[in-house]
């Protein structure tokens, strides 16, 4: 792995570790804030509950009191009353019961408000069916005797609604206590004043629980439970036991809930104001999103630090491998642009100045080197000239031996020279032997032929025989045409040999001139049941050369690839190549060996020793065409397959050079 | 084929064996109730049918009552393990040497009460002067009436005082102008024939004798305390559930109060709870003050002819276990 990537791992790693402990710390440290901030909110709701609840309870007992106060003469007088009429009793009687009505009417907290007498009969009451009723041993009655008294709340039979009795004492203008005034206020108003849920959200509530865990008001979450209900929640037992405190507890949905409890020992219930955990966490659960994007940020933005901070960190650490592997390769570098102000630069300097050291030592070195190179040299040098001395020396003396060799040798070559010469001579004289003796006995058969032949023809017996006669002066015919054509070829060869060929160069028209070969020997060709075809290739021009000569060549080609063919056909063709005329003299016949190829052009060669009788010719047709071809500049070759036939080349130049033109 | 035989024969055995435990587990018990079927036992019913009694143990019978067998006597003969009666009845059995004992108490207020058409104006004692009075003999009605008089110093002589059935009949037909019977049953005939009544609660004006108490043999209490506790708790518990549940616990008391109408019984059920179930106060508990009105009015009109000591009647030991 690559220090900046380990760097950046440790570095991203680190930061996570720290950003996560204090995320936590902080996430940890938020919602005990929250918790506790729940806790005082429920604790300040659940007060003011209970602040609101005495104050209700304690203005309704003044406002008793002072009716208690009001009412104080109408009794009096009732007391003295009683006994002496009826009627004006009666009277006074219905007069407080109205004042009683006329104070529920205005007053709305309470729903009946009545006198007692001190044997605890209802004397009076706003309500007329509650009058006559004995009360003699409810508390409200006993202890509202002494002072005035707040019941415990209960639920009223007749009426059946919850109600919270107070009293008061009934005292004369004497002050003598006469009976116990008591009010039964409508617990509608308090539950009301209890469940008002303000600035508790959307599950937020406050009910109270009587000592015998009885809800007295309405619950947000179960209706029409209220004094029928009994809720045994851990807040609610706790509670019951005088306490008061925060907890997080299942309330009576099996829903968890923080809850603030309050035991009110004057009441003798129990205030609870409670709120829905998931609903009271909600910030808590915005905190954790913000947490959490916190954190991806943190990351990113850590990444993108450490990557920065491990390039930082890298790269003069790169710089210094890289001058490290350049010094390896013998590169000094006596410069390092690192400024890190730190130990790596300190180490950039001390590599800089290593370097140096190591260039100044290396430049000594060489020249030490270059010094003691040039003193070898100089050794070299003196050794060398020593040796060359002795090695001139030597040479002179090779030199010497070598003029002798060169001598002998020059001597062995002329010798050699005069041997060939001596050899070609002997060659050309044995050629000259050999042409004189193979032309004499060519000249002589015929000769020999006609010398009989003619003899024959002074014969008389045969002068009369007529056919005879024809057929003898026939052969002699055409002996004394071998004859001629022999000789005429002889002397051709010989000028030819001896440069004494002219040609006289012209235009010629090479389809006339192919046509007129073809019509010469059109007749041949019939004979022996051969075709004979001409082919011109596209651009063909005039050729300068010597017509005659050139009649001469082709007819001997043509003349002889009639006569070696039995069967098929003998195609001229002419195309031009270039500056040249390519001809082509293609027969189907019997074919040349390829040892034969260059046999054919000496003199007196038939291929078929046998043949050249009955075909007629005198062997130095392809010579004589060799030489006429050379002479024009151009070249002759063939190509052939034994059986299969033979094809001669001609290649001509189109235009004879100035030279052989000016050559006679 | 051999296996499935010894498997069936295995489950068969096993499914025999849990049912034969459930049934020794559950003891069986007889109720005798205080009158016939009607949601005045509504907390006995609920706790029957909401498996309190199963969750104790028990299997509760419970027997509506009848003149032939009447309640103590059943329960003293063994016929039943409880009963249901009036707080003077355990007092008066006492008297005649029956050993019973109550231990809790339902109707803590007793339901007797005087009623009149609104019309009449009749909405205290003191209007009954002058006025016919119709009395249900033989159900406590008339003892708690003339206590009451007495209480109120009311002279009778002044009231027309007739007997009656135990019906709204005579005070519809007009024959009374008041009629007696019980707050939770008598009115809501003549409410339901169409008529606004004035109720007189005799409780109101300092007479009560506790109406629905339960109560065992003496021998039952002090030999098998368990029992009287399994059954006590269960019976409050059922009756709490009908507090919270009134409308089911209706539809609960219909299955044994057959020929009845939901519209009576659920009047009935809901005329109880205030005179039952008391809000400063847990389900069933007993004030001696209570016991000793009961004897005092008793003892007044002679009805009981000895003193005897009332506190002998009852015990709060179960009560106190039951809410420790």
């Amino acid at each position: 792995m690559r220090l900046g990537v380990k760097l950046s791992i440790i570095f991203i790693i680190l930061s996570l570790v720290v950003g996560f402990i204090i995320a936590l710390t902080f996430f940890i440290h938020s919602s005990n804030i929250i918790e506790l901030r729940i806790q005082n909110q429920l604790e300040v709701m659940n007060l003011l509950k209970k602040n609101q609840l005495q104050t209700f309870i304690e203005e309704q007992v003044s406002d008793l009191e002072l009716l208690s106060y009001e009412l104080k003469d109408e009794y009096s007088e009732m007391e003295k009353l009683h006994k002496e009429n009826f009627e004006e009793h009666e009277k006074l009687h219905e007069e407080i019961r109205n004042t009683l009505i006329n104070v529920i009417e205005i007053d709305k907290s309470f729903i009946e408000i009545f006198f007692l007498d001190l044997g605890g009969k209802i004397h009076e009451s706003s309500e007329i069916s509650s009058e006559d009723k004995i009360k003699e041993d409810v508390d409200y009655f006993i202890k509202g005797l002494n002072s005035s008294y707040i019941g415990t709340i209960d639920y009223d039979i007749l009426l059946q609604i919850p109600s919270l009795i107070i009293s008061t004492p009934m005292k004369n203008s004497e002050g003598k206590v006469i009976g116990v005034l008591a009010g039964r206020l409508n617990l509608r108003a308090i539950s009301n004043l209890i469940t008002l849920r303000d600035g508790l959200g959307e599950t937020g509530e406050s009910y109270l629980i009587n000592g015998f865990n009885l809800v007295l008001t309405n619950l947000l979450f179960e209706e029409g439970v209220s004094f029928k209900k009994k809720i045994f929640t851990e807040s609610v037992v706790d509670c019951l036991n005088f306490n008061k405190g925060f907890k997080k507890y299942k309330d009576y949905r099996g829903e968890d809930v923080y809850g603030y409890y309050l035991w009110i020992p004057e009441r003798g219930i129990c205030l609870i104001t409670k709120i829905d955990e998931s609903e009271a966490l909600k910030e808590l659960s915005m905190l954790k999103i913000l947490m959490v994007i916190l954190f991806i940020l943190i990351i990113i933005i850590v990444t993108l630090v450490s990557l920065w901070l491990a390039r930082i960190i890298t790269s003069p650490i790169k710089k210094l491998k890289e001058a490290t592997f350049n010094l390896s390769q013998g590169k000094f570098q006596t410069k390092l642009n690192i400024h890190t102000k730190d130990e790596i630069e300190v180490l950039a300097n001390t590599f800089v100045s290593m370097a140096k050291g190591l260039k100044e030592s290396r430049k000594q070195l060489q020249s030490y080197s270059k010094d003691l190179e040039r003193k070898v040299k100089q050794r070299t040098k003196q050794f060398e000239d020593k040796t060359k001395e002795a090695e001139d020396s030597k040479k002179a003396t090779l030199n010497i031996m070598e003029d002798v060799a060169e001598t002998n040798k020059k001597l062995k070559e002329t010798e050699k020279l005069l041997k060939k010469n001596l050899r070609e001579m002997k060659l050309l004289d044995k050629q000259k032997d050999e042409f004189i003796s193979i032309t004499s006995h060519e000249l002589k058969t015929p000769i020999t032929s006609i010398k009989g032949f003619i003899q024959l023809l002074s014969d008389p017996k045969i002068i009369e025989n007529k056919r005879k006669r024809k057929k003898y002066v026939g052969i002699v015919n055409r002996e004394v045409n071998r004859l001629n054509v022999l000789i005429s070829d002889i002397l051709d060869l010989s000028r030819l040999d001896l440069r004494t060929v002219k040609f006289n160069y012209e235009k010629v028209d090479i389809k006339e001139l192919l046509d007129t070969v073809r019509k010469e020997n059109e007749l041949k060709a019939k004979a022996k049941k051969i075709k004979l075809e001409l082919s011109f290739g596209k651009g063909l021009s005039k050729i300068e050369n010597d017509r005659t000569r050139l009649l001469q060549i082709f007819t001997n080609l043509v003349v002889n690839a009639i006569n070696y063919t039995h069967k098929g056909k003998v195609l001229i063709t002419a195309n031009k190549q270039k500056t040249n005329i390519h001809f082509t003299v293609e027969d189907t016949g019997i074919g040349i060996s390829k040892k034969n190829f260059t046999k054919i052009f000496e003199r007196f060669y038939q291929v078929d020793s046998g043949l050249t009788r009955e075909i007629g010719g005198t062997g130095l047709g392809l010579a004589i065409t060799k030489e006429l071809v050379t002479k024009m500049n151009g070249k002759i070759w063939l190509e052939s397959k034994l059986g299969k036939g033979t094809k001669f080349h001609v290649l001509l130049p189109i235009n004879q050079k100035i030279e052989d033109k000016k050559k006679p | 084929m051999k296996r499935i035989i010894l498997l069936s024969i295995l489950l068969i055995s096993l499914f025999g064996c849990t049912s034969v435990e459930e049934q020794k587990e559950l003891q069986d018990i007889t109720l005798k109730l205080k009158w016939v079927h009607q949601a005045q036992f509504t907390g006995n019913y609920v706790a029957k049918e909401k498996g309190f009694y199963e969750q104790q143990g028990l299997n509760v019978n419970l027997e509506p009552f009848s003149f032939e067998d009447p309640t103590i006597e059943a329960v003293v003969n063994g016929e039943a393990d409880f009963g249901i009666t009036g707080g003077d009845e355990v007092l008066l059995a006492r008297e005649k040497g029956f050993p019973i004992k109550a231990f809790a108490v339902i109707y803590r207020i007793n339901p007797v009460c005087a009623y009149s058409l609104k019309e009449s104006g009749i909405v205290k004692p003191e209007d009954f002067l002058g006025k016919t009075v119709g009395l249900e003999r033989g159900v406590n009605v008339d003892t708690l009436y003339y206590a009451m008089m007495h209480k109120l110093e009311l002279d009778r002589t002044k009231v027309n005082e007739v007997d009656i059935g135990y019906d709204a009949t005579e005070l519809l037909e007009g024959k009374t102008d008041v009629s007696t019977g019980y707050i939770i049953n008598e009115p809501n005939q003549a409410i339901e024939a169409g008529y606004e009544v004035n109720t007189i609660l005799m409780a109101d004006y300092g007479v009560n004798m506790y109406a629905d108490v339960l109560f065992a043999t003496e021998h039952t209490i002090n030999n098998n305390p368990e029992l009287v506790e399994k059954f006590l708790k269960a019976t409050l518990d059922g009756w709490q559930y009908a507090i919270e549940n009134e409308e089911e616990a209706v539809n609960i008391v219909l299955r044994y109060a057959t020929d009845r109408t939901k519209s009576h019984e659920s009047y009935m059920l809901k005329e109880s709870i205030p005179l039952i179930y008391s809000v400063n106060n847990n389900l069933g508990i007993m004030k001696e003050s209570e016991w000793q009105r009961a004897y005092d009015i008793l003892r007044e009109q002679k009805l009981l002819k000895q003193e005897q000591d009332f506190k002998q009647a009852y015990t709060s030991q179960f009560l106190e276990k039951v809410y420790s």
